[in-house]
């Protein structure tokens, strides 16, 4: 379906606040789920678009003592190459590394993934794990919420129409993390299911823990009674095994056209295994 | 048949890598696609598809959409001057929808306006008011006496036989009696560019067409009966084709139909440009097949008989269904010695999208089959495949399921020995099984092998032209009845019409297919395109060189039989001779036009005949074929179904390499479509509706998949073949999905037969449900 939308163009965030107090407009950034839908379900969708591309401001990583914000622009591939993150985000890093293509990395958003509320969307689940908030701000006033209090079902979010994202935080801590997902080929593909996990251990105990699964639920969950089973205990073969048979009854999967509940359910328990062992063996051989 | 040259090491072009002839122009952008044409003044068209995949038609409104502005025609069946329907076998395909809709993809009105929105826009306006009518969505099912009929004479379209020997008997002498199920999924043919077409009214009151056009000959035939036009009025021009394997015969006529319609009820040109979404809705597919083998064989592990079961899922239209199918019953024992046969093939109407010819025509199915088969009998009786295989395989001479004798060098085990000879196959598939059960991961190495029959066969005539222009500067214009479509005949076409002539080949201009300069060389299917037209290009190419031999001996001064043509030069090879006097090409030419001597020429060749006895299913179904064998190498993680294939062999034996580089491109292609048939691919639908209409959910390999690849050639001239070539296109991607399949039960110990081996299967035998959808707001387009 050809499409013809009219586009406003905003230079500064104070202007694009000001045009989303108004009604009926959208925000654009990369567009890799926008123009899809666009092209799916026509001009009828929304009659107005609100490109967010010169808002230099939400494009950016900062980094501060207590925090790292990442603005709501920055793309895949800048989060892939970011040290800081690479740093202290080595979930998110990875999520961003394995979604779709080049191109698509090089135009898909963070703060688009997060607004487009797929319970698959790749940066959302290490979000969770390291414990992200948003702000969200509108022309008014500005509010702060942990991502999982975003969420409200597949592709619904809490999300004013007056408000945008203007920057993702996530607090700085020495976690090890990982980001696992399966998906039907190795490239391009919405994932089947994933799992991203960030850790605190101290002297071996796990002090602080965040277990989140995605395309497992209407959105990512949190895997909570994984995480208080793993708090305080050391990672050995069997408390993995304990808590991986504890995600896999937390997942609560449906049958779609990416993959089936039974495969689902078994798979979070094979991803969360996979991931506790792999940071088991870097802490043995570390 | 055109003469071999005596002394095969003599090529100049032939065999070489050549570059293609199109590179330069596709890499550039200056390659016009069906959807870069256009004429000022153009109107654009839209379909209104069907609500339901099987209703009665009981009214059609048209008049909001006709008093929109900027349309200028909204038609309907009612506004065909000629035939309704049309059809190569069975005439029973509509244009435009009358008495019902049949599947999804049916069309009842069509509309053209000033612009693709207000053409979309108009659709919606169309109001069509149906009965709906039960469906048959299983081809099986849709053979019982109970069943929806989706034409009034019946839902079977098709049934082949093949009886050789008695099979009751073959049964009673076997050790050993096994049964065994398999089945197939829909595909789509998934070319890069959709169907686009451009049909401007003639002065002639006729019609001229260009666009993504694979089979000319067979969508004017349509054309004219349908627009009721002689032929002579009616001009396919093939636009640069995007892609196609078989995908654009069908669909194209049904969408030529349409644009010629409404630019003759309009008197403007009218182009349409198939999305995606149309593109997947209507264009055929790949059939499905549900196959029952049941087969006898003796604890030596030598096959005694074989019963053989098809049902394939012909959908809504019969098409190419009769032809794919019966390829299927005559390669259906696989590449083997079986004495007795017993095979029936049927395929059956249904309300699903319906299916004809693509990359394989009624033998990727079998070959999935058969090579799954061989695999699980070797297990049953403590063989390896390998040697299953080579104890079974035809040989020279050996008689074929049909009661062919093989009269010319029979490859299959060479080929078998190729994929094989850098591994001790039989240790690393027992390894292989022997691996720790409690292993991650887990290696696998799959065998396969097929015959095929070159070009049509049976199926009927077989002939194809190619017309050939010297020009007075010394280059060549090419014209071809059978179509480049991505495969690369213009270059291997150009190779040949080189050796001949003895020019470079950058001095050959193929042009693309034009059904008025060129008569009609039937469908470029088949992979017949090298053999067929390879021929034709060596006659007309002889025919010019008697014309021209003659005046460049004149111009040397030694006899023809002294000259050669090589590297656009003609010299005299004549020893001892005083001083070699050389005459570039371009000089000939010249001087041959000043002489009135004709530079055209055109080469008809027609193959040697076969035989078919449709009741028995005997005969000499093909009058050569050609052997090949894969083998696959892949890697399972066992806790998660993931298969990656790691490395992958071929070994065809296509009678000479005439374009190495083309054949390499053949081959790699045809592995990487074949894994996606293993893995990935499947257009699905559940009673009749699709779940799916573009690439985010119809899942391609993508180049991340792909394996390393390896080809080895074997090269058994034909005595018919041009320079001795065969056929390789379909070889090249048939035997691919049961090499991996195989390598991957080899890994798993567990032997899956249903395509294809998703992750869920491979670790859980279960398919995917299409039922539900979360995470995504795409509407589903059903109305």
């Amino acid at each position: 379906m050809m499409t013809t939308i009219e586009t406003i163009i905003p230079v500064s965030l104070k202007e694009a606040l000001k045009i989303k107090a108004g009604k009926n407009i959208v925000a654009i950034a990369g567009g890799t789920d926008i123009l899809v839908k666009l092209h799916d379900r026509g001009d009828n969708l929304w009659p107005r678009l609100l490109v967010l591309d010169q808002l230099k401001s939400l494009h950016k990583i900062t980094s501060g003592k207590k925090d790292l914000t990442i603005g709501p622009l920055t793309t895949f591939s800048e989060i892939e190459q970011s040290a800081v993150l690479n740093k202290y985000a080595s979930p998110l890093v990875e999520a961003a590394s394995l979604a779709g293509s080049v191109q698509i990395r090089n135009r898909a958003t963070i703060g688009g993934n997060v607004a487009n509320g797929s319970p698959a969307g790749d940066t959302i689940a290490p979000l969770y794990a390291l414990g992200a908030t948003l702000e969200l701000t509108s022309s008014k006033a500005k509010r702060t919420v942990a991502i999982e209090d975003f969420f409200k079902g597949p592709g619904l979010t809490i999300l004013k129409p007056t408000e945008l994202i203007t920057a993702i935080k996530i607090p700085r801590s020495n976690n090890r993390g990982f980001f696992l997902r399966l998906a039907a080929r190795k490239a391009l593909a919405i994932s089947k299911i994933s799992v991203a996990a960030s850790l605190i251990i101290k002297r071996g105990v796990i002090v602080d823990v965040r277990i989140a699964l995605g395309a497992v639920a209407p959105t990512v969950i949190r895997a909570s009674k994984t995480e208080k089973y793993l708090l305080g205990k050391k990672l050995s073969p069997d408390i993995i095994e304990q808590a991986a048979l504890i995600a896999r009854d937390e997942a609560r999967p449906i049958d779609d056209i990416r993959s089936v509940a039974i495969y689902r359910k078994e798979m979070v328990a094979v991803l969360l295994k996979r991931g506790l062992n792999s940071i088991r063996e870097s802490q043995t051989n570390g | 048949m055109a003469d071999q040259k005596p002394d095969e090491k003599t090529f100049n072009v032939v065999g070489s890598r050549v570059p293609r002839v199109d590179a330069v122009d596709k890499v550039t952008g200056r390659a016009k696609y069906g959807a870069d044409h256009n004429i000022p003044g153009q109107l654009y068209g839209a379909v209104k598809y069907a609500d339901y995949p099987h209703a009665k038609v009981v009214s059609i409104d048209t008049e909001k959409a006709k008093i929109l502005i900027g349309v200028r025609s909204v038609l309907t069946h009612e506004d065909i001057p000629g035939e309704k329907v049309f059809g190569a076998i069975h005439v029973h395909q509509v244009v435009l929808c009358f008495d019902k809709v049949r599947f999804l993809g049916d069309v009842v009105a069509i509309v053209a306006a000033e612009t693709q929105e207000i053409a979309e826009q108009a659709i919606g306006l169309i109001k069509v008011e149906y009965e709906p009518l039960p469906i048959v969505s299983d081809p099986v099912e849709a053979l019982t006496a109970d069943s929806p009929l989706v034409h009034k004479d019946g839902n079977l379209c098709i049934h082949h036989v093949v009886r050789k020997g008695d099979i009751e008997d073959g049964f009673a002498k076997s050790d050993m009696v096994f049964e065994k199920e398999y089945s197939t999924q829909r595909i789509e043919h998934s070319y890069l560019e959709p169907e686009a077409i451009l049909a401007e009214p003639g002065e002639n009151g006729g019609i001229t067409i260009i666009g993504s056009v694979q089979n000319l000959y067979n969508i004017r035939r349509v054309l004219a009966k349908v627009l009721n036009l002689p032929l002579n009025r009616v001009r396919l021009i093939q636009a640069t084709l995007g892609g196609s394997f078989g995908g654009k015969d069908e669909s194209m006529s049904s969408l030529c139909c349409r644009a010629a319609l409404l630019a003759l009820a309009t008197g403007r040109p009218v182009k349409i440009v198939n999305s995606r979404e149309n593109s997947m809705r209507e264009s055929y597919k790949r059939h499905p097949y549900k196959m029952k083998y049941k087969v006898g064989i003796n604890k030596d592990g030598i096959l005694q008989a074989m019963e053989i079961t098809v049902h394939a899922d012909a959908g809504a239209y019969s098409a190419m269904s009769p032809f794919v199918t019966w390829r299927s019953v005559v390669q259906a024992t696989g590449p083997y010695i079986v004495p007795n046969v017993k095979t029936d093939v049927y395929a059956a109407y249904t309300n699903n999208c319906y299916t004809s010819a693509m990359r394989g025509f009624g033998s990727p199915q079998i070959c999935f089959a058969t090579e799954s088969l061989m695999d699980e009998l070797a297990i049953e009786l403590n063989l390896d495949p390998l040697e299953i295989r080579k104890r079974n395989i035809l040989k020279d001479g050996s008689i074929t399921a049909t009661g062919q004798k093989l009269e010319h060098k029979v490859s299959v085990g060479e080929a078998l020995q190729n994929v094989t000879k850098r591994i001790d196959f039989k240790k690393t598939w027992e390894s292989n099984r022997e691996q720790n059960s409690k292993a991650l991961t887990k290696k696998g190495i799959g065998l396969s092998c097929s015959y095929r029959g070159v070009s049509l066969g049976a199926e009927g005539t077989d002939a194809a032209g190619v017309g050939i222009s010297i020009q007075t500067d010394g280059s060549a214009v090419v014209y071809c009845g059978l179509v480049d479509m991505g495969q690369g005949s213009a270059t291997t076409i150009s190779i040949v019409v080189a050796e001949e002539l003895g020019l470079t080949v950058d001095k050959i201009r193929f042009l693309s297919a034009d059904t008025t300069s060129i008569p009609d060389s039937g469908p470029t299917v088949a992979s017949r395109t090298s053999f067929m037209a390879g021929n034709a290009a060596r006659i007309g190419a002889q025919e010019l060189l008697k014309r021209i031999k003659p005046v460049a001996a004149e111009i040397i001064g030694f006899p023809e039989s002294s000259l050669m043509f090589k590297d656009n030069q003609i010299i005299s090879i004549v020893e001892h001779a005083d001083s070699k006097k050389t005459l570039s090409f371009a000089d000939l030419a010249a001087a041959c036009f000043r002489k009135g001597v004709s530079l055209f020429a055109h080469g008809w060749y027609k193959s040697p005949s076969t035989s078919w006895d449709e009741h028995t299913g005997q005969g000499d179904a093909y009058f050569t074929f050609v052997y090949a064998a894969n083998l696959a190498e892949v890697e399972v993680d066992m806790i998660t179904g993931q298969v990656k294939v790691t490395k992958f062999i071929s070994s065809h034996d296509i009678g000479r390499t005439l374009n190495l580089n083309g054949a390499k491109g053949q081959v790699f292609g045809g592995v990487a479509m074949g894994l996606g048939y293993a893995l990935l691919e499947e257009y699905v639908e559940e009673d009749c509706y699709p779940t799916l209409e573009n690439f985010d959910e119809y899942l391609l390999p993508t180049i991340c998949d792909v394996p390393e690849m390896d080809v080895a050639f074997i090269e058994n001239p034909d005595s018919l073949g041009p320079f001795g070539a065969k056929s390789l296109g379909e070889p090249a991607c048939e035997l691919a999905a049961p090499a991996i399949v195989n390598a991957i039960a080899n890994a798993t110990g567990m032997r899956v037969r249903d395509l294809p081996l998703t992750l869920e299967r491979v670790l859980l035998g279960k398919s995917l449900s299409r039922k539900e959808k979360r995470g995504s707001l795409k509407a589903r387009s059903r109305q």
